[in-house]
């Protein structure tokens, strides 16, 4: 069916990473080898009468570190930690403002809430004046989701980009990613920024208390006593490139972009759907043309609710069978970051091809018996990791699944 | 008919995305016929607004006539609609369905649905919050309009509605998002990844829409006049299109504007997408900018008019009669450049120009071949 005329490969060359358990690549590194949890108090916004206040914040965010072209008034949290890991991805990826100018690019970021803090701050200005005209400009300026993305390009002096925010929930960041390698496998451009933002905020917090899927201590993916997530914050960002532009400039090169797939459940607005996370899964395979036995490890969506894990695992299984591979939950660690969890994951996915380990699932105790997987409990394990699976699910049906190999052969 | 412009589509490149339907819900009704007669008419759009929408910071708005929930989608599952969806929902009715209710398009599981947002129903999420603010507990919200809430809902409540089960995506970009929406389903096509797409953009008016636009307006510029709609197209590739094409995408292009200087990048955006396209500025038949009620608006009626024919500019009437549609617009556009050639035997194989700007930046501009014959 496919009338594509090029498909070249696209590897990945530089990850920015702002999470609650580690700044910078090498800090998650360190942290996804730990087993480190972002839990921590909420200081974000007020929590009282909510009964409980832990969320996965980022403790130590500097924002002017990162930003240096934009003012930092011109964009809410989300933006910041966005354009932050921009900046981190492409100093990884050794890239300078020179090499990219003018360049045609794609810069794409996910998210789920956008700048939904903003957009409570600017109500209780409202309410507190009982006028809407109390409302501060600045903020109203910047809560759209689309500045995610501009303001990125703004930033880096990337004027020749297609900006695109795409707001498919907590899937985003893996959708994120594979436009970005749709973009490039076309040969339309060599480079695009992917990968997805968000920022702790009452919306999100009071919706999933009012679901009932807060956890009221940890988050336990795949454990029989899981109790629901923490929600949690950050931004993943990965500089994708077309294989020919990383040799020539001879760039680190993380992992090579295999393929992703995108199934829409069409039948539930907010209910996970094992059919079509299953669908999902054998598009991403096929896409990569990988077979269900190379897979080392996945990266499962695993929010720790008992929705969510119970069908998920059922969809491994259909897919894999009675043996899947080890399947690991790094929301365990950074809460459910929404947007950017897809991100992180896939950031999470290529470090470990890098480095050869699978991260941990911590605060695991007994697992469920309905998800019969090997969750790799509470430790890192060494292993040599080729080939892994990055899942992402998302409200209104949409699930992306993203496949990642290790450069080479 | 000259030969100049027979059979045009002879001559696309495969995996040209062609448009072979659009619907509209807009102000000028419900409907592709109420809305390409209010174009053609050259109609105003603008009512005092319903007293039921409470304080607004402006008393004249563009809504969609007559436009309510229930009543266009029955009882079920629509008492706690937001009404953004309800727009695309109706919408996609009107490109899928015929005029008896039945499917007119055959779909799979390789049709996929990408809309363009701002940041959907502004009015869900202020609601949502202020009963977190002023109820008993701050988490005595309602649950039943929770799901709507999501910024993909109304995407995937189009793809729950028809049982498309392809590609499913949202994206943000205020204007430009219906451009940035055919450029992904484009993209996404081309990778095999669907046959056909639902493509387009949506708009809500809410009084919460409303504030937050007042207050963002620069000093200067008037309390801005807001329109609201969903405009759908369906997309398909030439060589596998099943039904007539209407228009042929031969270009979509983007930028973004990083120095306050938004005339400047739209003359190089559309300096290139007419590159892209491989047509001369001067072929352009008709030029439709966004006409937002802003600096940036303004800079952008210059930059097409020094760079297309003077008629070209005046073929549609302008989008200010629907107000600031914000996340609608580009697709509004598109189906105004429909409208009007569907009733001028002239249009087939001319050049169509659609550009868009963005506050936050964002500038595209789409180059169309149109195809379609007289109606």
């Amino acid at each position: 069916m496919s009338t594509a005329t090029a498909r070249r490969r696209v590897v990945l060359t530089g990850f920015g990473v702002i999470s609650s358990i580690g700044t910078g690549v090498e800090e998650y590194t360190a942290g996804l080898r730990s087993g480190r949890s972002g839990a921590r108090p909420i200081t974000r916004f007020d929590t009282e009468g909510f009964g409980q206040n832990t969320a996965c914040e980022v403790p130590d965010f500097e924002p002017g570190r990162w930003i240096h072209n934009v003012p930092l008034d011109d964009m809410g949290r989300a933006g910041q930690y966005a354009v932050a890991a921009a900046r981190m991805a492409v100093d990884d990826a050794g890239l300078t403002e020179d090499d990219l100018g003018e360049r045609q690019a794609v810069i794409t970021v996910g998210t789920t809430d956008g700048e939904s803090h903003d957009i409570a701050v600017l109500l209780e200005q409202e309410l507190a004046a009982g006028d809407p005209e109390a409302m501060d400009p600045v903020l109203s300026r910047r809560i759209n989701a689309g500045r995610l993305s501009t303001v990125i390009a703004r930033e880096l002096r990337m004027p020749n980009v297609e900006a695109t925010t795409v707001t498919t929930a907590c899937a985003a960041g893996n959708y994120s990613i594979g436009y970005g390698l749709d973009s490039i496998r076309s040969g339309e451009v060599d480079i695009a920024l992917c990968g997805g933002a968000d920022a702790v905020c009452r919306k999100a917090f009071a919706l999933f208390k009012r679901f009932g899927a807060l956890t009221p201590d940890v988050v336990r993916p795949f454990d029989k006593d899981r109790q629901g997530i923490l929600t949690g914050e950050g931004a993943g960002i990965l500089v994708l490139e077309s294989l020919e532009s990383a040799l020539a400039r001879g760039a680190r090169i993380y992992a090579e972009v295999l393929g992703y797939g995108l199934s829409c459940d069409a039948a539930h607005p907010t209910a996970p759907n094992r059919d079509g996370i299953a669908r999902g899964i054998r598009l991403a395979l096929d896409d990569a043309g990988v077979k269900q036995e190379e897979i080392d490890f996945i990266s499962a969506h695993g929010t720790g609710t008992k929705a969510n894990d119970k069908t998920e695992s059922a969809a491994i299984v259909d897919v894999y069978g009675d043996a899947p591979p080890r399947t690991v939950a790094v929301k365990s660690m950074l809460g459910h970051s929404m947007g950017a969890a897809s991100a992180l994951g896939a950031i999470a996915c290529g470090l470990a091809i890098e480095h050869g380990f699978i991260p941990p699932t911590i605060n695991h105790r007994e697992t469920d018996p309905d998800c019969p997987l090997d969750v790799v409990p509470n430790a890192a394990v060494e292993a040599d990791v080729r080939i892994v699976q990055n899942n992402s699910s998302a409200f209104a049906g949409n699930n992306a699944v993203l496949i990642l190999g290790t450069y080479g052969e | 008919m000259s030969t100049a412009t027979a059979r045009p589509e002879a001559t696309l490149p495969p995996g040209t995305p062609v448009i072979t339907g659009w619907s509209a819900v807009s102000p000028y009704g419900i409907g592709r016929e109420e809305f390409a007669a209010g174009v053609r008419a050259g109609a105003k759009t603008a009512v005092k607004a319903d007293a039921g929408l409470g304080p607004l910071p402006s008393s004249d708005v563009c809504t969609v006539p007559g436009f309510d929930i229930q009543e266009q989608l029955g009882p079920r599952g629509t008492a706690k609609m937001d009404r953004l969806t309800a727009l695309a929902l109706v919408a996609s009715d009107g490109l899928l369905l015929d005029a008896d209710g039945n499917r007119a398009v055959a779909t799979d599981e390789l049709t996929g649905v990408v809309l363009g947002i701002t940041m959907g129903s502004l009015e869900n999420v202020t609601d949502f919050l202020r009963q977190s603010y002023t109820n008993a507990r701050p988490f005595y919200v309602d649950a039943g309009r929770i799901p709507f809430g999501s910024l993909n809902h109304a995407a995937g409540a189009t793809a729950i509605r028809h049982d498309l089960k392809g590609p499913n995506t949202t994206v943000a970009g205020g204007r430009v998002s219906g451009l940035l929406a055919l450029n992904y389903a484009r993209r996404l096509m081309g990778q095999g990844r669907a046959t056909k797409y639902l493509v387009g953009s949506a708009e809500e008016f809410s009084a919460a829409h409303a504030w937050f636009e007042h207050t963002a307006t620069a000093s200067g510029d008037p309390a801005p006049l807001l329109g609201e709609g969903c405009g759908l197209f369906l997309v398909e590739q030439a060589e596998a299109a099943e039904r007539p094409p209407l228009a042929a995408v031969l270009s979509v292009e983007t930028r973004v504007d990083i120095d306050d200087d938004p005339g400047a990048a739209v003359t190089a955006c559309a300096r290139r997408a007419l590159q892209r396209a491989g047509v001369d500025a001067g072929e352009v038949w008709a030029a439709v900018p966004c006409a937002a009620p802003t600096a940036a608006g303004r800079a952008e009626h210059e930059a097409l008019a020094a760079l297309v024919p003077a008629d070209a500019l005046s073929r549609v009437p302008s989008m200010e009669l629907l107000g600031d549609t914000s996340a609608a617009s580009a697709s509004f556009q598109i189906a105004a450049v429909l409208a009007v050639a569907e009733a001028d035997a002239d249009s087939r194989g001319r050049i169509a120009l659609v550009s868009a700007v963005d506050r936050d930046g964002a500038v595209a501009v789409a180059v169309l071949r149109l195809m379609g014959e007289q109606r």
